[in-house]
């Protein structure tokens, strides 16, 4: 060797201080952690064996006004697996997807897709609802299925005959899309939540307030049970809501409407209490028990009857002859007509150079304005809207609610539309608009359209003398309650109102002779809107007042009906009928019963 | 100056002071690996693929004892050539969780970079023993460095930061102690520090402080010395500043295309879960399969990068302890060898090998603690691992066979 001896020996020396001191620094490392902070780190380690176990709280149950169950819970078993624990047994899981008739890709797939380091071991659900059967044999072959396991937690269940399908809505997973915008809430993903109806509106109601359980892991996974020291938080079951509906009226609604397409409510005038909704076609919730099934959704979503169509407050209809109370309305308030003058009708009217036509031939003779409203003249209210103008129409519709939210308590209510002078100029700026479109419009149609509540919502106002509620269905007035708004009319042009629906009902030749039943006293209107794809809309709209003084709006819409004194008014009667049976007038001597 | 001409003579007694620690040291990693393999079937476990390793491996290195050891320090410049090869050939093999470190060859993997640790100090012990007398010159000591570099290059490609590192230190160690004047070290070493140092202000002041002094007190020509103060400047300036006009996803990318095991979001996530399981096992440990850290898997790759974290969970700081003395035992006794070999490359071969083992258990254990960032680097005779078992397994037999020669 070159080197001198010394110089190797330096160099072995200063090796062989590297290495001690290297060695020596990673002892010095592990002395911290094991030694000095080993108290710290064995908290911690404590801490990663305990597993959170979730307790979802049962969801809030809905009932009637009665009391009757609409929506309770029911258990419902799912299979779930930890991914960690099944990684290396997926050809055993196999034979559970034969049996269970899911594909085996599925099932790999799910459990590759956890490969986080938290995700493995986070329960994977694998098939949801299992059926008594499906679980017995699960159960028999348990040993078959290494890392499986069941999952038992409440899901929605319908014991009703009502279907109240567009009133309870539906509950959606939180999906990732949104995921953000619920986290703050404290939903997990996968969590179900309302997505429609009185399920999304009332969500903080019902949905409760979870539970968590504290269970023990040893080394090898086993479940060593719940930690003594650490009790379980038990969930709180969200609140019970009691809603207006009467579940049997609301199932003879639904029945009186199967096999149309519309919308029938019954609301008592003075509360805005809501005894029947019916969105027609509707569907039957009971698949959509716990989160809906996406397939599901699109098929009902796409379906051509608009099944998930809200038709009471998002279907826009012309209103028809419904909306001459209106016109009505409007010209007794502005003082411009006599309402005991007379127009001679024979069933033709010439306005410029087009011929309008009444809806009787040889024409209802000679009418005041009572008359025009009984026998639904429209000769008369060509020639009252031309008196009146368009302002005063277009005021009342607004002040009798057309036009705006009636404030009922579901989700994204529509507005309708009520033409003004100013929307007609934008929407005809090139042909330019005519009285012409006002001799429609008077009639309910043109360029008009409400919503069934909205005509509701107007009857009551008649019915009640002037108060413009705000529809509800939910009972507890604390959750939706807003004040009612009082029109400000003179009373005598309410009393005029309801004796013209009495005359409509009632009166010789009146058009909503249909709805007429023995025991109450019946108002209504009857209108029949053109429709330019086929029959015309079928419209009655009128209300019940007992001898004890009770009254009950009844609206209802037959979409492409026909008319609206045969189709709509004998629905109403059918609907005025049950509820003398349900909710008899008080006997003489007896207390007048309050419900 | 003598050569290493003796021809092999077959027995001999082992060093039983290099043997005694490496086998208390495969007991101990054992220990841990039967503990990780508690949950899995036996023959699949494992514990038991590495003991097949282990009795394989042992049969190799007894079956190296019919080669001299000359033959293999004669022939390194053709293993080397052999190595570029296959580190070629791992470039075309399919990617192996997001790195191509495999070459598959009837169904075993293998990876030639384990092996190449052994090849390229045996070629770097023969370049320096050859060239001994040209080594003062500052160009020439470049060369060792390029040996090292062009395999340490590919294998960065691979992506394994972590093995090309050892490389380079290796090389340096062997470098000095062939005799490279240790200021021509730190001048080639000096760049690569500027570089990291560069990251945090305080580091690279004092870093380019003790630059000044080192290049003052040296009393080298000023030209050299301002060129090596401006070269040194502008790496450390320039790469953060680079750096940070980086996006975040490429920084990322940067780091992984460097390491294929080094993730960036759970490296932090791996160290406080092993420091968890370290700490946890206190002076005593938990006892045998009972950590609940390493079980519950927290803590993942705990057979192969984290397997101390296990051994310290369960065994605890009287464990640790334990390695950490058996290790610097073997060490310095490896060390202690060399400087007593006659022959140079043999000295210089010993002192590569300690120099590898070295950094393995270094990088490791700081790893496993977080002194050191996530590499994947495994701990010699414990980690589980077919390839970097055997590796440390030829490099002790050749260390043994290499003093066996001796007069």
């Amino acid at each position: 060797m070159s080197t001198t001896g010394t110089a190797l020996l330096g160099r072995r020396n200063l090796m062989a201080a590297v290495i001690v001191i290297l060695l020596v620094t990673i002892g010095l490392r592990f002395f911290q952690f094991q030694i000095i902070l080993h108290d710290k780190y064995a908290s911690y380690a404590e801490n990663n064996s305990i597993r959170t176990v979730r307790l979802r709280a049962p969801r809030g149950i809905i009932l009637d006004r009665n009391g009757y169950y609409l929506v309770t819970n029911r258990p419902q078993f799912n299979l779930a697996v930890i991914p960690a624990e099944v990684k290396n047994s997926l050809t055993e899981l196999e034979s559970l997807s034969r049996f269970l008739e899911i594909e085996p890709e599925y099932i790999s797939n799910l459990v590759s897709a956890a490969d986080g380091l938290y995700q493995r071991f986070q329960p994977v659900t694998l098939y949801e609802d299992v059926s008594f059967i499906q679980r017995s044999y699960i159960e028999e072959h348990r040993l078959e299925f290494p890392g499986i396991f069941f999952v038992d937690h409440t899901i929605r269940h319908y014991p009703s005959r009502a279907r109240g399908t567009h009133v309870i809505g539906y509950l959606r997973n939180v999906a990732e899309e949104d995921f953000a915008e619920y986290r703050k809430d404290g939903y997990r993903m996968g969590d179900v939540v309302g997505f429609a109806g009185l399920e999304k509106l009332l969500e903080r109601q019902l949905r409760g307030e979870e539970g968590y359980r504290y269970h023990l892991v040893d080394n090898l996974l086993r479940d060593l049970g719940e930690i003594p020291n650490k009790p379980t938080q038990y969930p709180a079951p969200g609140d019970s809501i009691r809603l207006a509906l009467d579940v049997d009226m609301q199932a003879q609604g639904e029945r009186l409407m199967e096999g149309r397409r519309g919308s029938l409510i019954v609301m008592e005038p003075t509360t805005g209490e809501i005894y029947v909704f019916v969105s027609a076609p509707d569907y039957v919730l009971g698949p959509f028990v716990g989160p809906i099934p996406q397939t599901l959704w699109e098929y009902w979503r796409d379906h051509p009857a608009k099944v998930m169509l809200n038709r009471p407050i998002n279907g826009l209809y012309p209103p028809g002859s419904v909306y001459k109370l209106v016109a009505a309305a409007a010209a007794l308030a502005g003082g411009r007509i006599d309402p005991a003058a007379t127009v001679e009708c024979n069933a033709v009217y010439q306005f410029g150079n087009r011929v309008f036509h009444c809806n009787i031939w040889p024409g209802h003779g000679v009418v005041d304005l009572q008359d025009a409203l009984r026998v639904s003249c429209n000769i008369y209210f060509y020639k009252l809207i031309q008196q009146i103008g368009f302002e005063a129409w277009v005021e009342m519709s607004l002040m009798l609610g057309f036009g705006a939210p009636t404030g009922i308590d579901l989700p994204q209510e529509s507005l309708g539309q009520v033409p003004t002078p100013k929307y007609m100029d934008r929407k005809y700026a090139a042909e330019g608009w005519t009285a012409g479109h006002l001799l429609n419009m008077v009639l309910g149609q043109g360029d008009l359209l409400v919503t069934p509540i909205q005509v509701v919502r107007m009857t009551a106002a008649i019915a009640n003398g002037g108060l413009l509620v705000n529809p509800r269905l939910v009972l507890d007035p604390e959750l939706t309650s807003r004040s009612p708004e009082a029109i400000k009319l003179p009373g005598w042009i309410w009393n005029y109102l309801q004796e013209a629906m009495y005359e409509v009902v009632n009166g010789e030749k009146g058009t909503g002779f249909r709805a007429k039943v023995p025991g109450a006293k019946i108002y209504g209107k009857t209108g029949t809107a053109q429709n330019p794809h086929g029959n015309g809309h079928s419209w009655f709209t009128g209300y019940l007042e007992t001898e004890d003084g009770r009254q009950l709006v009844v609206t209802v819409l037959v979409e492409t009906g026909g008319l609206g004194s045969r189709v709509a008014a004998p629905l109403a009667a059918e609907v005025f009928r049950f509820y003398l049976e349900r909710y008899p007038p008080a006997k003489e001597g007896q207390l007048a019963q309050a419900h | 100056m003598p050569k290493l001409t003796r021809s092999y003579t077959g027995l001999m007694a082992w060093d039983a002071l290099i043997l005694l620690p490496v086998g208390v040291l495969l007991l101990l990693g054992f220990t841990g690996l039967f503990s990780t393999s508690l949950a899995a079937p036996f023959f699949s476990s494992t514990f038991f693929r590495q003991l097949i390793w282990l009795v394989l491996s042992l049969g190799l290195v007894w079956l190296l004892k019919l080669i001299s050891p000359r033959v293999y320090m004669d022939q390194a410049y053709r293993l080397y050539a052999l190595m570029i090869v296959l580190l070629l050939l791992t470039y075309f093999m399919p990617a192996v969780s997001g790195g191509r470190r495999w070459l598959v060859i009837g169904g075993i993997g293998l990876q030639p970079s384990e092996f190449g640790k052994i090849i390229v100090v045996l070629a770097l012990a023969k370049f320096l023993a050859e060239n001994q007398p040209k080594l003062g010159r500052f160009h020439f000591a470049l060369l060792p460095l390029a040996i090292a570099g062009g395999p340490a290059l590919l294998i960065i490609g691979q992506p394994d930061l972590g093995t090309a590192i050892i490389f380079m230190t290796t090389a340096f160690a062997m470098m000095y102690w062939a005799g490279v004047a240790p200021m021509h070290l730190f001048v080639m070493a000096a760049p690569v520090i500027s570089l990291l140092a560069g990251f945090n202000f305080y580091t690279f002041s004092l870093w380019m402080l003790l630059l000044v002094l080192v290049l003052y007190f040296s009393r080298s020509k000023l030209r050299w010395s301002v060129i090596n103060f401006v070269v040194n400047a502008s790496f450390g300036t320039l790469a953060p500043t680079l750096w940070n006009k980086l996006q975040p996803y490429q920084q990322r990318r940067i780091l992984t295309m460097l390491d294929a095991t080094s993730d960036p979001q759970g490296a932090g996530y791996q160290v406080l879960q092993s420091r968890t399981a370290i700490g946890s096992g206190g002076f005593f440990g938990k006892g045998l399969g009972e950590g609940t850290q390493t079980h519950l898997r927290f803590l993942p790759v705990t057979d192969t990068d984290f397997i101390i974290a296990v051994i310290g969970e369960e065994f605890g700081f009287i464990a640790i302890l334990l390695a950490l003395i058996l290790y610097g035992w073997l060490l310095l006794r490896m060390i202690d060898r060399a400087a007593t070999t006659q022959y140079r490359s043999a000295s210089l071969t010993i002192v590569g090998f300690a120099t590898i083992l070295l950094v393995h258990v270094f990088v490791n254990m700081g790893m496993a603690t977080g002194l050191m960032p996530v590499t994947g680097l495994p701990l010699p005779f414990m980690s589980y691992g077919g390839s970097f078992l055997l590796t440390c397994l030829l490099m002790i037999g050749m260390t043994h066979y290499i003093i066996a020669v001796e007069p």
